[in-house]
């Protein structure tokens, strides 16, 4: 049996992936989340067919198998932030004048910070408040949201910008707080994504933890 | 067009709600749809970042009974109906020309002993507040039914006269109430 190159597998599979993302894109398809069933079933062929051509599956087949699964989310949930921004745009497209550019720099600031995090039932609105709104739900078990009010800003400074933060599990709030952007996305990093999270905890800022910029956000367009 | 509703017409020896039956009863509040889309969400959520925070602290709406969620898309066109109803008065006459049914509007309602029982807590400069609310009786010239939120936060320790994004906390309280709305509002399933 020829051997398979692992590292070329996960490359060659990605842009599959994508490829079928984007195809999809070009469909008229109504919505992102329509396809997430799809998506997955594709994937999961093809790691099938991988597994069958391994014969029996390995530590390491089964590590890059979590590698292309966690990539896969990123993808899927970037587009669909992306989709939802450029839905928001173009509903709000006779209102926004000049906060237009601010709203793209949050929403930039959000594609960089929240994607790593691998959210899913990810939700971003522009509120009749002049505020823009994100919603997203991490490991199946917190559903967070974050709320930034843009009528006293003028500029973007994701350490001066505030936003509101909500952690609910199970329907109750276990953490709300206000904060600047960038205490929040580390609040996440460090707490939630490590599953500890504690009720009302304070915000430790001291800024260890550095955001994984993914590879996956880079080339994000948010033209309208 | 049916008449105005009759109920909905406050009577000159008319009294005010009791705290018991408010908190006995349903609160109805409607949403139009030109706002930002529907205020359902597609898995029976309730998309509350649709409603203007302007709407707080007081949240007009109506309590479910007398009023249902129909009476919640009447659209008043004079607006001196809209004007508190002081009792003892002499109650209004409402023509048709006075008002019509909006089919724009969605209406949601939430139980008023669910949400006065709720402290919805919030978080300023890392200590601990709660936030909550009350259902309080404010009758309209047209609105007999009409009740509004009075908000208490702990933080202050007297009641929220009033909600904009310019400060931090109140921030804060904007959101803790659109979670609260989330949490507790239903579709109304009569209109």
């Amino acid at each position: 049996m020829k051997s398979l190159n692992k590292k070329n597998t996960e490359s060659n599979l990605n842009n599959y992936l994508l490829s079928r993302f984007l195809n999809w894109e070009n469909t008229n398809t109504p919505s992102v989340r329509d396809t997430l069933g799809f998506i997955y079933r594709d994937w999961f062929n093809v790691v099938g067919n991988i597994d069958y051509r391994y014969d029996s599956p390995t530590s390491k087949s089964n590590e890059g198998r979590s590698n292309i699964q966690d990539h896969l989310k990123e993808i899927i949930a970037q587009r669909i932030l992306l989709n939802d921004f450029k839905n928001e745009l173009e509903r709000n497209k006779d209102s926004l004048g000049s906060s237009r550019e601010m709203y793209e720099s949050i929403f930039s600031y959000f594609s960089r910070a929240i994607i790593p995090l691998k959210p899913t039932k990810i939700d971003l609105k522009f509120t009749p408040s002049d505020s823009i709104y994100l919603k997203f739900l991490l490991d199946n078990t917190y559903y967070v949201r974050i709320e930034i009010f843009l009528d006293d800003l003028v500029s973007f400074d994701e350490n001066i910008i505030e936003a509101v933060l909500n952690i609910d599990e199970d329907g109750e709030q276990i953490f709300g707080t206000i904060c600047s952007l960038s205490e929040v996305i580390n609040y996440l990093f460090q707490e939630v994504n490590l599953l500890k999270l504690s009720p009302f905890q304070s915000l430790d800022t001291s800024g260890n933890y550095e955001l994984q910029s993914s590879h996956a956000t880079e080339e994000l367009d948010t033209s309208a | 067009m049916s008449g105005y509703p009759d109920y909905l017409i406050p009577k000159q020896n008319s009294k005010k709600f009791t705290p018991e039956k408010i908190n006995r009863s349903k609160v109805g509040r409607w949403h139009d749809i030109k706002d930002g889309g529907s205020i359902f969400g597609g898995d029976g959520s309730i998309n509350a970042y649709l409603i203007d925070y302007h709407r707080f602290p007081r949240f007009s709406c109506n309590l479910i009974p007398p009023s249902n969620c129909k009476d919640l898309k009447i659209k008043l066109l004079n607006s001196d109906f809209k004007k508190p109803f002081t009792i003892g008065t002499s109650p209004p006459r409402i023509v048709e020309s006075d008002f019509e049914y909006d089919s724009d509007r969605e209406v949601i309602e939430m139980e008023c002993g669910k949400i006065q029982d709720e402290k919805l807590p919030y978080t300023i400069n890392n200590k601990e507040y709660v936030l909550t609310i009350e259902v309080v009786h404010s009758p309209l010239i047209a609105n007999y039914s009409h009740c509004e939120f009075k908000l208490t936060a702990s933080h202050i320790d007297k009641e929220v006269e009033q909600l904009s994004s310019s400060r931090k906390w109140q921030k804060v309280l904007i959101t803790a109430l659109r979670r609260m709305i989330e949490k507790y509002a239903k579709k109304c399933t009569d209109c």
